[in-house]
């Protein structure tokens, strides 16, 4: 126990007394009693993913020996095994690493059955339904035990499923993922009431985030010139959710929805800052911008926007006023040409905001945020053929430097400050 | 207390709900092995893995062409009716397919169906058993086996498929009468 040889010493030396000694020891035994409790649950749950996992690898193998009726018991053993055992967990109100081990056992065993059986009859490939019929029989596992790790696997499977059987498919029925992945969020706002901070709470932040981020690409489009507008409003909504009062308090690598809402914005914007897309809304008659099927999208994205903004933002700042302003260039772009110098406004603005705040917080983050912003654009203007190479050579002389012109000032400026 | 009673009650619907699907898809598969009509489809088995169910042989069946009239009807990857008889060599056929489900005295799967190129009045017809679960090391067999057969033309695999109201069970998959699983 090395911290208790640093007390004692402390003790000797006189600097702190025995009621802070004690005070120190209780303080840091509680500590690593609760990273004990941490680390416990991540093992179970470890374990019952392996010991799940074990079991499918060794029903795969196909036992040829055993008759058809004994397989089909091996089928439903671990299901059985994990029914009972929730049951058991629930009844006896055990721990939560057990309720959670027991939840993904029963998960994992509820796909294995199913896919033995597809084994056992030699049902052909089916991929789609297995991963439906899997997602929704372990949906009611979620409620029933309170496991996040169950809610995990649910929302990877929806995600797979979509991603199946939407991407490049152009179907219709694409509102079927968000019907499915809607399915876990009550989950998630009981759930994260009680401690949005939790290391489990926070992978669910970051799994849901980015299921809906993957699963934008299945929207059906017959305009695709509408469609990125769409996914920049989408990506505008998260990250002004972000500023939920559960949201708001964590860091910034545990509020998912601030990373891939701000992230979005950025890839977006710098997509919209090529002139290609605009060649896409010129294309538009104006009236589809409001009464196709993807502009009514647009539309609703932008009145979520709305509300959000007016219910949890007190200051209005300009990534705030983003979405409005990003919905009128892009109005505009129907009818005019030329809106991508509009977009590399808006990222040089944003850019220099970054900088500027970076340096009044003395905050080297965000001061490396706003130079790369503004770095970015400039590489992605070196793409832009109809730019002389000298004005072009000039803009990356001037962008290398301000890095580190940048970077020097705010570190000189600290270390005055600590002097 | 109460919310403890409320929990154990759903989760015992939800495990009902959990064995009740299992259950069902085997009580189709057993009654069709159990009282399913016999047919042989004659195939060529090659062999992939499957992440979930382990290795397989995937049957390959030479193409069943069936003439239409009505092509207007039809779209590629629709699913319909295959009407099943035995051709004078004992082995499945598809003489026509329908829409419409068949009645009891007549032997059919569902199967899909994929349209010609040219303007010719005729369809694809894909069977969809095309799976056969093994033993992942006779697997290995299986395969040495497929490429033994197609090099040789006096070796004849097939596969026994039982066909009930619809459904189609792959009993067995044989080289020249020799079962490939035993």
């Amino acid at each position: 126990m090395k911290f208790q040889e640093e007390i004692q010493m402390l003790l000797d030396e006189k600097v702190i007394d025995d009621e802070t000694a004690k005070r120190i020891s209780v303080y840091y035994l509680r500590k690593r009693k609760g990273s004990h409790g941490r680390l416990s649950t991540v093992y179970s749950v470890l374990g019952a993913i392996l010991a799940g996992l074990g079991i499918i690898l060794i029903l795969a193998h196909n036992w040829d020996e055993f008759p058809r009726t004994v397989k089909v018991g091996f089928a439903f053993l671990p299901l059985l095994t994990g029914q009972l055992w929730c049951g058991y967990s629930l009844l006896k109100d055990n721990k939560n690493v057990w309720k959670e081990s027991a939840a993904v056992f029963l998960s994992l065993a509820v796909g294995a059955c199913i896919a033995l059986i597809s084994q056992i009859y030699h049902l052909p490939d089916d991929l789609l339904s297995f991963l439906f019929v899997w997602s929704l029989l372990i949906l009611p596992v979620i409620y029933i035990m309170g496991s996040f790790t169950t809610a995990y696997l649910y929302a990877v499977l929806v995600t797979w499923y979509a991603c199946e059987k939407f991407y490049g498919a152009d179907s219709e029925q694409f509102y079927l993922y968000y019907l499915l992945i809607a399915g876990v969020f009550p989950f998630y706002f009981r759930s994260i009431k009680n401690n949005p901070e939790g290391n489990f709470a926070v992978f669910l932040h970051w799994v849901l985030a980015l299921s809906l981020t993957i699963c934008l690409g299945i929207v059906h489009d017959e305009q695709p010139g509408l469609v990125l507008m769409n996914y920049f409003l989408f990506f505008c909504l998260i990250f002004n959710a972000s500023a939920y009062k559960l949201f708001s308090p964590l860091a910034v690598y545990k509020n998912a929805w601030l990373v891939a809402g701000f992230s979005g914005i950025m890839v977006v914007l710098f997509m919209l800052s090529f002139d290609f897309y605009w060649n896409y809304v010129i294309d538009l008659y104006p009236a589809e911008v409001f009464f196709s099927k993807e502009g009514s999208v647009s539309f609703i994205l932008l009145l979520l926007n709305i509300i959000v903004i007016f219910t949890l933002h007190k200051k209005i700042g300009f990534l705030q006023i983003l979405p409005f302003l990003m919905y009128m260039i892009f109005i505009l772009g129907v009818f005019y040409n030329g809106m991508e110098w509009m977009v590399n406004l808006i990222l040089l603005i944003i850019g220099w905001m970054y900088l500027q705040k970076g340096f009044r917080e003395n905050h080297l983050g965000k001061m490396n945020i706003g130079i790369l912003i503004i770095d970015i654009l400039i590489i992605c203007r070196f793409f832009d053929t109809h730019l002389s190479f000298i004005l072009r050579g000039i803009l990356f002389l001037i962008a290398g430097a301000g890095f580190f012109l940048a970077n020097f000032l705010l570190l000189k400026r600290r270390r005055l400050h600590e002097q | 207390m109460n919310n403890k009673k409320v929990l154990l009650i759903a989760g015992i619907f939800v495990a009902f709900i959990q064995l009740y699907f299992p259950a069902s898809m085997i009580t189709e598969h057993e009654l069709t092995l159990k009282k399913g009509k016999e047919f042989r489809f004659k195939t060529a088995p090659v062999d992939p893995y499957d992440y979930f169910r382990g290795k397989y042989i995937t049957l390959n069946y030479p193409s069943f062409r069936v003439p239409v009239v009505n092509m207007e009807e039809l779209k590629d990857g629709q699913e319909v009716y295959a009407i099943l008889k035995k051709d004078s060599a004992g082995f499945a056929a598809i003489t026509a397919i329908s829409l419409k489900k068949p009645g009891d005295n007549t032997d059919f799967v569902k199967a899909q169906i994929y349209l010609p190129y040219n303007e010719e009045k005729y369809v694809n017809v894909y069977v969809p058993f095309t799976r056969f679960y093994t033993e992942e090391l006779k697997a290995v067999e299986a395969e040495r086996l497929y490429n033994l057969s197609a090099g040789d033309s006096t070796l004849l695999t097939y596969a026994v498929v039982m066909v009930r109201n619809g459904n189609g069970v792959v009993k067995d998959v044989r080289v020249n009468e020799a079962s490939l699983v035993e």
